[in-house]
């Protein structure tokens, strides 16, 4: 089928995963305030979010069957879009599961839970596959403001109020930031179009308009990926939010921000590259620095997670401060496995954390190597793959990603990813020693994790290893979604330059 | 039997003993206690005769690796799942599953705590060790690499002795920097050679003719140089190594000693030297080299001397033994690089065997202080017996192995090296030093501690476990014509090789690259 975006009505096709999670969303809103409470349980809505988001992925499966007429419209229809929109797809699939049980065992019974989750992943959709400046703006506050009220979920527990406040406050400057950047870059290229724009402002001199917007940009995806030094409020959101909103800001939000960031900066700002390239670079060499340093002496392994998460931001702006193909499909390589090992991880985190969130610091993990075998051997997998170590998908992302850098000739930044990923050992290793080679000190008891959250580890813990044993065919895949990323855009430019003069 | 000639033939031999010890310590874990030890050593026997007969269908002579495959793994990048076996790398595999059967009965006496988990980690090491012996792609080999980080790193940091856990996480540390600036050296060779060829691929033959420019070649081999520096250790990088051996459990030390620094000696040879050979024989980089081989040589010896600890003494004297071995890798002559890698398998046996008698003496006692025993020789007469064979065979006493390998390096550095081989050579007096003086002071004296008059003699189990070893050490002494036949081929070529490449080197590319960078600039000069 073919799509032309002249016609407005061919929209509903190009976004039809969208909608119909969209759609399924606020179905599941209404069913859940009509459906009697005194269940108190959410789980049924948990189960038909899942639905929806299998639905989604049908959709995305026919998505992948169409064909774009010109490249102007609003959204892509490109690879990358349906590799992300899988991506997010499977990755809250992951969320929605290990929240089955979260949820439960917090009591918390309020549907709305899965819903905003189901429009946080319609806003990451979109923003992942937007080719507008409006519409990325759109995505970005559904996106953000969905996320905000998950944060502070757990209502009656002040450290989930104060984390939303924090990301909210700091989150809706970095929406001002992002605007600003906009209007700026619209005033420079005089579109809001990215497959315009690359024409527009490609040619020529960049003033200082541009300049300053694509500036006031990387500060405003800077604060979305978390890149150091607009990470502050990372570990204390990721402490204070629900465990499975902590996963989820970690995977899916940072993302969805950096495919946009992509998107804009890669492909539409892509011959500007010398522009923004220095920013950026300081900005991954900080976001690898500062946080491995940090993570050294944390005590809570939710906070040592956060700022194992914010690292791995440092290592995805080495993949796109390279700005070549590798680069891009590295992105995508390692995002989806950081997706499984950081998701796992805050997993098993949860499950450790029993009742109220209570065990999370590094000293009630000692000796539980051997009381909870099985639980500590796979957070030990994770750990190893966020470490980078073969052979797990951690370290053929991080060789991609490195092989990027080298490529682009960031050898300078290849070098400080390999030197902080060494400091990094240091933190994940410590983990690893307190499980197994300290006592028990306080028996944990059994652990509560229900088939749901089992699931969920399994397919975490599979993905990992697949992805470092057999990495062929998702790297293939990673590239080949790359491909015509690159294409349209430079189609775009061909089309259009002759028009312009 | 075809089908018998045939695995031996083909890289189904290798791949079994790679994959073979991974998939028995995952079954380890799932053993029942009762039967759990015997599981092990079944397994780590299985093992070693399977790895036997390579010996003899290893064909003597051929220069070209033998049991090779190279499968497609990640076939856009160009990786492939490449192995194959060459004079150097056939011992060290040998080595590999000899003692692991060993290290399996030393680990009964030893480890009766959380068991499924240690033999696991044995079984697992191995399969990284002879990965890394075998492995000819670099990814592949970067790979095994690390993977026997985390066995060795639990192997010391569970089952060790008390500060195990900062001896563990300095190994890995000290290990993984070198590494990881290696695996950032890799990817430059990848670069180039993608560059040169259009074809990605990390294959070794490959890089082999990639054409290195100077101005990178010293920085890539200073990566790679440091990974395996780290490894073997060349002082001054070798404090990580007196405290893994003094923490681990005997099975590590041994394989420690015996096998993981080998990777090291092993590195330089298949990578780092044949790769850059113009910055590897640069007359600096040699003058460097050649120090801290000589630094370990006579430092260590010395520092090994005055160690109250049995173990730690050990340590050092691998620290010493391992210098010999550097110097004769570096001096890049085929009786010297031959003696370099039967001097590795010389050492791996003998200070394993040290190692396992520390600790038969550490069963009893419960301390490894050279000053709590004395006179032992009335008292245990075997055991005593055994160590001090042992004893002699690590300070190169001719008629027993060390000797053999120490003379071959020595005899091939002197043309090379003259004045650095005389030094080296009185490394050995100092063995003597620092050997005789504790043999003395274990074994004969008179017992000046009353425990030690009831110490028992050796079990039938532990002579099971040093007979094999005492077998080898007066084996490879008195009659080592059978090992070093199967290492000099490809010694003698590598070297030949690798000193033609350097010489080719001095002029042609450096001039190469300045005169396309000239003809670049301006083309009509040509």
């Amino acid at each position: 089928m073919q799509i032309d975006f002249s016609s407005y009505f061919d929209y509903v096709f190009a976004l039809l995963p969208e909608i119909v999670l969209a759609t399924s969303a606020l179905v599941l809103l209404v069913y859940d305030g009509f459906a009697r409470r005194d269940a108190s349980d959410s789980s049924a809505v948990g189960v038909l979010s899942l639905v929806a988001i299998g639905a989604a992925m049908l959709a995305n499966v026919w998505l992948m069957g169409l064909e774009e007429v010109g490249a102007t419209g609003m959204i892509a229809l490109d690879g990358f879009r349906i590799f992300t929109n899988f991506m997010f797809l499977a990755g809250t699939a992951l969320v929605v599961l290990i929240s089955l049980d979260y949820t439960k065992r917090e009591g918390i019974t309020d549907g709305e839970f899965y819903a905003l989750l189901l429009f946080a992943v319609v806003g990451m959709m979109l923003l992942a596959g937007s080719r507008d400046l409006i519409l990325i703006f759109i995505a970005f506050e559904l996106m953000s403001i969905a996320v905000y009220a998950l944060v502070g979920f757990k209502r009656g527990d002040p450290r989930s109020s104060e984390a939303a406040i924090k990301y909210f406050l700091l989150g809706a400057f970095s929406s001002a930031f992002l605007v600003y950047g906009m209007a700026m870059l619209y005033g420079a290229g005089t579109t809001t179009n990215l497959g315009l724009m690359r024409t527009t402002l490609g040619t020529g001199q960049v003033g200082v308009l541009a300049f300053m917007g694509m500036a006031l940009l990387v500060i405003a995806f800077g604060f979305k990926v978390s890149a150091v030094p607009f990470h502050m409020w990372t570990p204390d959101a990721y402490e204070g939010a629900p465990t499975p909103i902590t996963a989820f800001l970690a995977a899916m939000i940072k993302g969805a921000a950096f495919a946009a960031f992509i998107r804009i900066f890669v492909v539409a700002l892509g011959d500007l590259h010398p522009y923004w390239e220095q920013l950026v670079w300081w900005l991954a060499a900080l976001t690898m620095i500062v946080p491995n340093l940090i993570a050294l002496v944390q005590d809570n392994l939710k906070r040592l997670l956060a700022y194992s998460s914010i690292a791995h931001a440092g290592y995805l702006l080495v993949a796109l401060v390279s700005a070549n193909e590798s680069g891009t499909a590295a992105f995508l390589f390692y995002l989806v496995a950081y997706t499984v090992m950081i998701v796992g991880a805050f997993a098993i985190v949860l499950t450790f954390a029993g009742k109220g969130d209570r065990r999370q610091r590094l000293s009630d993990y000692a000796g539980l190597g051997y009381s909870h075998p099985w639980a500590a051997a796979i957070l030990a997998l994770f750990l190893v793959s966020l470490a980078g170590l073969p052979p797990t998908g951690g370290f053929v992302g991080k060789f991609y990603i490195l092989r990027a850098a080298v490529e682009a000739g960031y050898v300078n930044l290849a070098v400080i990813l390999a030197v902080t990923t060494l400091v990094s050992y240091w933190y994940y290793l410590r983990v690893i020693v307190t499980m197994y080679m300290k006592p028990e000190v306080e028996a944990m008891g059994k652990i509560a994790w229900g088939p749901a959250l089992r699931l969920a580890l399994a397919i975490c813990a599979f993905v990992t290893v697949y992805l470092g044993i057999l990495p062929s065919w998702p790297l293939l895949k990673a590239h080949d979604s790359v491909q015509d990323l690159r294409q349209v855009a430079e189609q775009v430019a061909k089309v259009d330059t002759p028009a312009q003069r | 039997m075809s089908l018998l000639a045939n695995f031996y033939s083909t890289h189904w031999v290798i791949t079994f003993l790679i994959f073979f010890p991974l998939v028995a310590g995952f079954a380890c874990l799932f053993t029942p206690r009762r039967q759990l030890r015997y599981v092990a050593f079944a397994a780590a026997m299985i093992e070693f005769l399977v790895s036997l007969p390579l010996f003899w269908t290893f064909e003597i002579g051929r220069v070209e690796f033998q049991n090779s495959v190279a499968i497609p793994w990640i076939p856009d990048w160009g990786i492939s799942y490449a192995l194959g076996v060459d004079g150097i790398s056939l011992l060290l595999i040998l080595l590999t599953t000899f003692l692991l059967p060993i290290s399996v009965l030393v680990s009964w006496l030893q480890i009766d705590d959380k068991e499924h988990l240690y033999y696991a980690m044995l079984l697992a090491l191995a399969t990284g060790m002879i990965g890394v012996f075998v492995a000819l792609d670099l990814f592949l080999f970067y790979v095994f690499w690390e993977i026997t980080l985390i066995p060795m790193y639990f192997l010391i940091g569970v089952w060790g002795h008390e500060r195990r856990i900062y001896a563990a996480v300095k190994f890995f540390l000290f290990t993984a920097f070198g590494s990881l600036l290696m695996l950032v050296a890799i990817l430059v060779m990848y670069w180039l050679q993608l560059d040169q060829s259009g074809v990605p691929s990390l294959a070794y033959g490959d890089l082999l003719q990639v054409n290195v420019p100077m101005s990178l070649q010293y920085w890539l081999f200073a990566a790679f140089a440091l990974a395996f520096a780290i490894k073997v250790p060349m002082v001054p990088f070798h404090t990580w190594l007196p405290d893994a051996h003094v923490e681990a459990p005997t099975a590590g030390s041994v394989i420690l000693a015996a096998v993981l620094l080998k990777m090291g000696v092993y590195g330089f040879l298949r990578f780092a030297i044949p790769l850059f050979p113009q910055a590897a024989l640069d007359p600096t980089v040699v003058k460097v080299v050649l120090v801290m081989a000589l630094l370990g040589i006579i430092y260590a010896a010395w520092v090994a001397a005055v160690q109250p600890n049995l173990k730690k003494l050990i340590a050092y004297t691998s620290v010493a033994h391992l210098g010999f071995v550097m110097l004769g890798v570096y001096a890049l002559t085929g009786q010297s690089v031959t003696g370099g890698v039967l001097q590795s398998v010389n050492h791996g046996i003998s200070t394993g065997a040290l190692f396992i008698l520390a600790s038969f003496l550490y069963e009893r006692r419960h301390t490894y202080e050279i000053a709590e025993y004395g006179g032992l020789a009335k008292v245990i007469p075997v055991y005593s017996g055994a160590l001090v064979v042992v004893g002699l065979s690590s300070i190169a006493l001719p008629g027993l192995n060390g000797f053999v390998g120490e003379f071959l390096i020595l005899v091939g550095s002197f043309v090379r090296y003259p004045w650095v081989t005389v030094l080296a050579a009185t490394g050995v007096v100092f063995a003597a030093y620092y050997m005789l003086p504790m043999i003395r002071r274990v074994v004969w004296n008179d017992v000046t501690i009353e425990e030690n008059r009831k110490l028992l003699d050796l079990s039938r189990l532990e002579l099971a476990i040093i007979l094999p070893l005492l077998f080898l050490i007066v084996l490879m002494g008195v009659y080592p014509k059978p090992f070093i036949e199967r290492i000099a081929a490809s010694a003698e070529v590598l070297s030949e090789q690798i000193i033609l490449l350097a010489e080719e080197g001095v002029g042609s590319p450096v001039e190469a690259v300045a005169a396309g960078e000239i003809s670049d600039s301006n083309p009509g000069t040509r």
